[in-house]
């Protein structure tokens, strides 16, 4: 919308970004400068109340934003309506949430292909026949039982709740997958292996993936760590 | 988004089936109590649409159409054969059919006429009866019956049936030293000749002489007063034993035609319909008699005037009934939405707008009211074919079977509109929530 084709070498980008809740006296961020390059995968940390949910809330287009601060592939955010930013949101961006991400009335290949069906643009990326694409995704993230694709999405367990919740961020090639604490539902054994399905699943598509956690010993699945705390000049640990 | 409304109601099938069949029982009541209504104001206005007038004696319009149209309560205390000769002398008078009412066989009423009556009368706009076999009586010992009484009792030319006393089901009197041999079927017409025995005017007078003889007071309380009194059950006959030698006579002076001395009323045909209101006075006003001509459908009007009001309360019954399934269905979709807030946010976090998720709601309401209505036809329409001919024979009508008139549609899509109309309030709460839940960072 902003910038034009091929500059768009920014997943996001934030700029001199302030943010208050209404009827706080206070900001709940202040940030800076923040950005993630296309492609790139980043971990950020930080403590509860660091601002993590407030900033994914603005990536996502769920608060209205001043034009100018937030941009996603080149998009100001701040330019478009609400109604306008769920369309975008689903056009751009994959999220995967804590934990209850599916709706228990779709199966799990359904609860996939649900993007496709409110965008055209994923649609379109999502390949030939986005059936197959979907199904090829839950096999690479460890669900190769078909049995499972057509399950009630209730009957899965957490851990291939949240694969199937990275499988339908995962399709159609958005430019960015936000993931709000995705393995903290998880055991250790299944953390470790979503987090490796998830990078090189990222790797293989081009997403840029923000990854927000509290758990050490991720880094190594990273391009970048970021801290919350460092980057929100509005957060105080008193 | 259809297909999404359909899987979300699946996925509540228990309680989206109790909200549909209640919307169905809405639709069944609505469209049922309408279907009755106009079932039985067109089968009546059916039957009586070749008669220009009906002549009786003097009485209320609405009882004398009711006795003689359709058989029900009394057939009137009955007038003079001179009466009837001295309206087939009126002039504009095409055509007038003499009516003798009081028996019945086996429930159906049976109806003494001319063969006339076959020529003359018309219902349905207009067309005439046909005979399904056989053909109209010739001797006083003929009966031809109507489609209806010969499909419930089997019955064909050739039959010899026995007629009771009366007009009720009970039969007291048996006429069986009177027999009669079926000598034609009537072809369905879907009005009250279906119902209907037709014998001649001397077969029908014939078995009320020989059973009535003595002159049995007993059978006959109102005696010759009855001319000028209150309508009773049964023919009249004081007047024909008081004069009953003038009764013999007529009948040995007549070779070819036979004169009973009283009749119940007469069905005139006028050579022009637009002289109807003159020839009404005339009749009312200068023969000899106390008479009343009826216009069968002013009279039909004042009796749908009469039953207007019971009509009205069946109608809003049925409507609140309409009401209450509608908003058992609020109910149902609002009782949900607390419970759906995450899925709602999911929906939204994949890119569906708060307006999206309103028309999801909007469309599972339609989907219920639409699966409701469907429901309640189809139960209609069984009911209505299975109840037919139980219906026919308790009330005397056709029950329209068509599957759903241009009238009913109408009210269906009232139905319709109503319960999407309804669901904007849920909806309007769901997309009040999914603005302020936002995704589902904080749920």
């Amino acid at each position: 919308m902003t910038a034009p084709k091929g500059m768009e070498s920014f997943a996001f980008e934030t700029y001199s970004f302030k943010h208050r809740w209404p009827g706080s006296q206070q900001d709940a961020l202040d940030i800076e400068s923040l950005t993630l390059a296309k492609g790139e995968r980043m971990l950020l940390r930080g403590p509860s109340g660091s601002g993590k949910s407030t900033f994914l809330s603005a990536l996502s287009g769920v608060i209205d934003i001043p034009p100018g601060h937030v941009r996603i592939s080149g998009h100001d955010l701040g330019h478009l309506s609400g109604s306008k930013r769920d369309r975008f949101r689903v056009d751009h961006i994959g999220l995967i949430f804590q934990m209850f991400n599916l709706i228990d009335w779709l199966s799990p290949l359904e609860n996939v292909l649900l993007p496709c069906r409110f965008s055209r643009r994923r649609y379109d990326q999502a390949g030939p026949n986005p059936t197959a694409t979907a199904q090829r995704l839950l096999a690479e993230l460890g669900l190769s039982d078909e049995r499972l694709h057509f399950a009630p999405s209730n009957e899965l367990s957490v851990g291939q709740q949240q694969r199937v919740a990275a499988a339908r961020a995962l399709i159609g090639t958005p430019a960015l997958i936000l993931a709000d604490e995705p393995t903290s539902a998880l055991d250790d054994a299944t953390k470790a292996q979503f987090i490796d399905l998830l990078e090189r699943e990222c790797r293989a598509t081009g997403s840029a993936l923000l990854f927000i956690s509290h758990d050490k010993g991720l880094e190594k699945h990273f391009d970048r760590v970021e801290d919350m705390t460092q980057i929100n000049r509005a957060y105080c640990s008193c | 988004m259809l297909n999404l409304g359909i899987r979300s109601l699946l996925n509540r099938r228990f309680v989206v089936a109790l909200t549909v069949l209640s919307i169905a029982l809405s639709v069944f009541l609505v469209i049922g109590v309408e279907r009755l209504r106009t079932s039985a104001k067109e089968s009546f206005a059916r039957s009586a649409s070749g008669i220009d007038l009906i002549v009786a004696a003097r009485g209320d319009p609405v009882q004398i159409l009711m006795g003689t149209v359709f058989g029900v309560g009394s057939a009137g205390p009955g007038i003079g054969w001179h009466s009837y000769e001295e309206i087939t002398g009126l002039p504009l008078v095409e055509w007038a059919v003499p009516i003798l009412l009081g028996d019945n066989h086996r429930g159906f009423p049976v109806v003494g006429t001319t063969t006339d009556y076959f020529d003359r009368f018309r219902y349905g706009g207009g067309k005439a009866l046909e005979f399904a076999s056989g053909n109209a009586f010739a001797a006083a010992s003929g009966a031809v019956v109507g489609s209806e009484v010969a499909a419930r009792f089997g019955y064909s030319t050739g039959t010899s049936i026995v007629n009771a006393h009366g007009a009720g089901t009970v039969a007291f009197d048996m006429h069986d030293e009177a027999p009669f041999v079926i000598v034609g079927v009537l072809a369905p017409t879907g009005t009250a000749v279906d119902r209907t025995v037709i014998v001649s005017v001397e077969g029908f007078d014939r078995l009320h002489r020989g059973s009535h003889d003595d002159g049995d007071e007993t059978l006959d309380p109102f005696g010759t007063a009855a001319e000028n009194n209150a309508p009773s059950e049964k023919l009249d006959y004081g007047t024909s034993k008081a004069t009953g030698q003038g009764t013999q006579q007529s009948e040995s002076e007549s070779e070819d035609r036979y004169m009973p001395s009283r009749i119940n009323a007469v069905y005139v045909g006028l050579t022009d319909r637009a002289a109807v209101l003159s020839v009404q006075r005339v009749i009312d006003e200068y023969l000899p008699e106390p008479l009343t001509a009826v216009l069968p459908n002013v009279a039909l009007l004042q009796l749908w005037s009469i039953t207007g009001a019971a009509e009205a309360a069946l109608l809003a019954m049925a409507f609140a009934v309409a009401l209450a399934g509608i908003t058992g269905m609020i109910v149902m979709i609002s009782a949900s939405l607390d419970a759906r807030r995450r899925e709602f946010a999911i929906l939204r976090s994949i890119g569906a707008a708060p307006r999206r998720i309103f028309a999801l709601i909007v469309v599972e309401s339609l989907l219920v009211t639409a699966i409701g209505i469907v429901l309640g036809l189809i139960v209609l329409n069984l009911v209505s074919v299975l109840l037919e001919p139980w219906f026919t024979g308790a009330f005397g009508f056709i029950l329209d079977s068509r599957l759903l008139s241009l009238h009913e549609g109408f009210l269906v899509l009232a139905i319709l509109v109503a319960g999407a109309g309804a669901s904007i309030l849920p909806a309007a709460r769901v997309y009040r929530m999914t603005l302020v839940d936002g995704l589902a960072f904080r749920l």
